[in-house]
């Protein structure tokens, strides 16, 4: 054989074994297993923001729950029964969820307070006062022509009020007249109709949404203190306007509720910050606030169109801030 | 993964008069390209057959290849070409509801459409891939008729894969496998990219090796220009038989004349005819059974059967984690955890699955018994003997280079003869 | 066998027969299927896009990572009228974050793409500065778990290659990346 056919066929040889084998193993690959041909299963990553914080446990456990007939507007507790207040009625239950009265209301109503068996109800532009049976025993009209109420806290020395679009307190005595304006040292911030407020040892505490704090005023008008700072992190309020709801937990610490994400942090009167004692999985989820009263030793909690008690657990709070805490606490029986 | 109904945070009401910006986006421009790309497609094609058919002139194909290379595909990246209009197609026949821009049907259309009229003249100096590999193409070895026959089964089988892949809806394999494709985009996959350069490096002593060895296209081409209504003819003064064409074939595409000096008895040549005329069905049977047969395992090209495997086997794992057999620090594959949190429900996905799973039974049997169809066929018309007198073209592997026209003494005495003449 | 010859005709004219009946078939075919999808393809306009639908996405990471290009097509934006405005954006700032500046190591966004500029009390715009932007999704996953999902992953249409198949759509977990037409050319989230 001449040597030029020997390379002919040696080069040709060659080269066709080279891509048969490559060509083959492909096939081979394709036909055993394409996962490893066409995707890569060792891709595990993702972004991790924020470690789900799966560490937190709440030492409340819920015991009871009941639903109501329509979304939750306002909740308020006096005296053993639980007044809830959806769009267009005003219904008062007892703790096991036993209904005791019920009777119907304008369809505007934002938020409920209680005192002496006397049902305080906020719209937007005026306030009503109920019995028990539904009659209105007093009503009056906002102060402004611009108001836009948003929460009320009664006490005997007057009933107050906050206003969103005015973004200052509004406080009447008990007979309904205009007694002044509360107005915030640094301003009140109002970025949404979300502006809490709540009466507990003789001051009132409400929230300063937009600047992330709780201040604190004498029943006279003057402002006390302040305290609260911005952050996702607890003890902190989030996103743009919280806390949005605040309430005495009777021993003179102060609860706050948040929305967005939703979770219920327990303050000192002095504003320091004790612990989370729900956060967003053992409420539920979702980023609406939920409302929250603190009725004895069991916390209310309200949210969508279920009412929730929850209850302290000695057992799960060992490993909590909350079981640290050396405060003589009524929900710690 | 939320998906907010409702806003966390409600919209701010501005006091200032703040107005909101409008989101600015890009817009694109493809329709004018699409266009141009279709009426260039054309014009060089009719422009190839011209200088194929009437004036046999290699340069002006050689000029559409430098045009191709730089158009189609460093100035288009190469991509969408017509070798992968094949998956576009296909998947458009299968799936209805499959958007199938027109542009990329007549990409898929006309150079067959030429082909069978006038032979692979897309392959020419049209197709970038093809423009690439003429372009570095400087010596030509070629390899033994018998190798080259082998390697050219290959294509087919891609064609097959292809198909499959495509019309169950897994994979697009050639665009997967696109040797070019980098290059022409200036950027990408490392493997493919080494690739192109090593088909490149090939090109350089073997004349066209992706088209001869490779290309689906081609493949599906190679059938419609064997049956062309012009099939082309070297010279048109007659063929001297100086055997020169035919070595200069860079995909040798030329067959040399064949005078059998003793005439085959005709039992025998029947008889062989027979023989692999039977060994066809045979053939293409058995190759839908043997790919028929790994169907459920070719399956795991398609992502849902890929997920629904992965879930199983995330199952099996936390199975064996409790029973304390396994580690249970293990990484989760992203799309387990996704397909968790949005909420998948593995029933849906298995009926998902199974649907798929049927799909490719059916189209693995097709592909294989495409696949043993061609080797059938291949077998049956290697045992043809045609005698030839004189050296012709063989249409279905010319790729109308036209590097045969200059070797020609024919041609070349023409050419004088024009010259003189003017 | 001989004496059928002048029936039959020569080799060379059978084969030219055999030819053309199969170039006839061919054919046929060709423009059956031709014409079969020239009907399904003749009702729309033809131009088709790769998108992100952005209420499917995870935001993985791999849109940075997978684009075939250098700098993947795919960026932020953000839909400013979904936007809450807030001081404490969560798609801004990462999450323990301790004073509310711009400081660089208070920021989600590796490259700094992210310019928060005050508008008025408590109201803050964001902007993204697209050429600083590389598609990572960090923020896009921050605003979505802590604020109104404002900001999404989208591929940029002036920059996408529009291959036949996308890369990125090959990997995403979450299948949230398909061809639309140009009537749906850009999924945005920007309802009021």
């Amino acid at each position: 054989m001449d040597r030029r056919k020997f390379l002919k066929i040696g080069g040709s040889l060659t080269v066709g074994g080279v891509v048969l084998a490559v060509v083959g193993r492909n096939m081979w690959n394709l036909l055993k297993h394409p996962d490893k041909v066409f995707y890569d299963s060792k891709r595990t990553e993702g972004i991790t923001l924020l470690k789900e914080d799966g560490d937190f446990v709440s030492p409340y456990r819920r015991t009871f729950g009941f639903v109501v007939p329509d979304d939750i507007s306002a909740m308020e507790v006096e005296g053993g029964s639980i007044y809830i207040a959806t769009p267009n009625n005003i219904y008062v239950y007892g703790l096991s969820g036993e209904l005791q009265t019920n009777f119907p209301t304008p369809s505007d109503l934002r938020d409920l307070a209680v005192m002496d068996g006397r049902i305080y109800a906020l719209f937007p532009t005026r306030i009503e006062v109920y019995d028990r049976q539904g009659d209105v025993v007093q009503q009056w009209e906002a102060c402004s022509e611009t108001s836009d109420y948003c929460s009320i806290a009664v006490c005997k020395e007057g009933v107050f009020v906050t206003d969103a679009a005015d973004k200052n307190i509004c406080k009447y005595h008990p007979d309904g007249t205009l007694a002044r304006f509360i107005q915030s040292p640094v301003g009140f911030i109002v970025p949404s109709y979300c502006f809490a407020i709540t009466y507990m040892d003789g001051r009132i505490y409400c929230s300063n949404p937009g600047r992330h704090r709780v201040e604190s005023y004498s029943t006279d008008g003057e402002f006390l203190a302040a305290f609260g700072k911005s952050g996702a992190d607890a003890g902190a309020f989030s996103g743009c306007c919280n806390p949005a709801i605040i309430t005495p937990a009777n021993g003179g610490e102060l609860l706050t509720s948040e929305k967005g994400i939703p979770r219920i942090s327990c303050y000192a009167a002095d504003g320091q910050f004790r612990s989370v004692l729900l956060d967003s999985r053992a409420l539920g989820g979702g980023h609406t606030a939920y409302n929250v009263r603190v009725m004895k030793d069991k916390l209310i909690v309200a949210g969508g169109d279920k009412v929730s008690v929850f209850q302290y657990n000695k057992s799960l709070s060992q490993q909590t801030l909350c079981g640290q805490c050396d405060k003589d606490c009524p929900l710690k029986i | 993964m939320n998906i907010l109904a409702e806003a966390r945070f409600p919209k701010p009401d501005f006091t200032s008069g703040y107005e909101y910006p409008d989101i600015l986006h890009g817009v694109p421009n493809e329709t004018l390209w699409n266009v141009l790309d279709i009426v260039l497609l054309v014009g060089m094609m009719a422009l190839v057959v011209w200088a194929a058919y009437r004036k046999r002139s290699r340069t002006v194909i050689y000029a559409m290849s430098v045009v191709s290379v730089l158009y189609f595909g460093f100035f288009r990246s190469g991509c969408v070409c017509s070798v992968g209009s094949i998956q576009n197609v296909v998947t458009a026949l299968v799936n209805p509801d499959y958007h199938l821009p027109w542009y990329v049907l007549l990409l898929f259309l006309l150079p067959i459409v030429f082909a069978l009229l006038f032979g692979r003249v897309f392959c020419a100096g049209v197709c970038p891939l093809g423009a690439l590999q003429e372009l570095v193409n400087i010596k030509n070895f070629r390899l033994a008729r018998s190798v080259s026959v082998t390697l050219s089964v290959i294509p087919w089988i891609y064609l097959a894969f292809t198909i499959l892949y495509a019309a169950t809806r897994s994979q697009f394999l050639i665009c997967r496998l696109d040797p070019f494709v980098g290059i022409f985009r200036l950027g990408g996959d490392l493997g493919m990219i080494t690739f192109g350069a090593v088909l490149l490096l090939m090109s350089v002593f073997i004349g066209r090796p992706f088209c001869q060895f490779l290309c689906p296209y081609g493949a599906l081409l190679s059938v419609f220009s064997s049956l062309s209504w012009k099939q082309l003819e070297i010279t048109e003064k007659g063929c001297i038989n100086c055997a020169l064409c035919g070595k200069s074939c860079p995909v040798d595409a030329i067959r040399a004349p064949q005078v059998s000096k003793t005439k085959e008895e005709r039992r025998k040549g029947v008889n062989r005819i027979i023989f692999f005329a039977i060994l066809l069905p045979l053939l293409t049977v058995a190759g839908a059974m043997l790919l028929g047969s790994q169907s459920d395992a070719l399956s795991l090209a398609h992502k849902d059967v890929y997920l629904y495997e992965l879930l199983l086997q995330q199952e099996r794992l936390r199975v064996d984690a409790s029973a304390g057999m396994v580690q249970p620090e293990m990484d989760v594959p992203l799309e387990v955890e996704t397909f968790n949190a949005l909420g998948g429900d593995m029933e849906e996905l298995k009926a998902k699955v199974d649907d798929v799973r049927r799909d490719y039974t059916f189209y693995a049997y097709l592909a294989g018994a495409l696949i043993g169809f061609i080797i059938g066929f291949k077998l049956l018309k290697l045992s043809l003997k045609r005698s030839r007198k004189t050296y012709e073209v063989s249409s279905a592997r010319c790729t109308m280079c036209g590097k045969c026209f200059n070797y020609c003494p024919q041609n070349l005495n023409l050419k004088k003869h024009e010259k003189t003449i003017s | 066998m001989s004496m059928d010859k002048d029936k039959l005709k020569s080799p060379m004219e059978r084969r030219d027969f055999l030819r053309r009946c199969g170039a006839l078939v061919a054919g046929g075919v060709a423009l059956a299927t031709g014409g079969l999808l020239a009907t399904k393809a003749s009702g729309k306009t033809g131009e088709v896009f790769w998108q992100i639908d952005p209420y499917r996405c995870t935001q993985c990471g791999r849109c940075e990572t997978d684009c075939v290009l250098t700098v993947s097509a795919v960026k932020c934006f953000h839909a400013n009228r979904v936007c809450g405005y807030c001081d404490l954006c969560g798609g801004y700032y990462r999450p323990n974050v301790k004073n509310l500046n711009t400081a660089a190591e208070n920021q989600l966004c590796p490259t700094g793409a992210i310019t928060r500029k005050f508008v008025e009390e408590p109201y803050f715009e964001y902007t993204i500065d697209e050429a600083l932007c590389t598609g990572c999704g960090k923020c896009v996953k921050g605003c979505t778990s802590f604020g109104n999902g404002s900001l999404f992953l989208q591929i940029q249409q002036d920059v996408c290659q529009q291959c036949n198949e996308c890369a990125i759509a090959r990997v995403c977990p979450s299948d949230a990346i398909h061809r639309v037409t140009n009537e749906q050319a850009y999924q945005l989230k920007d309802h009021a």
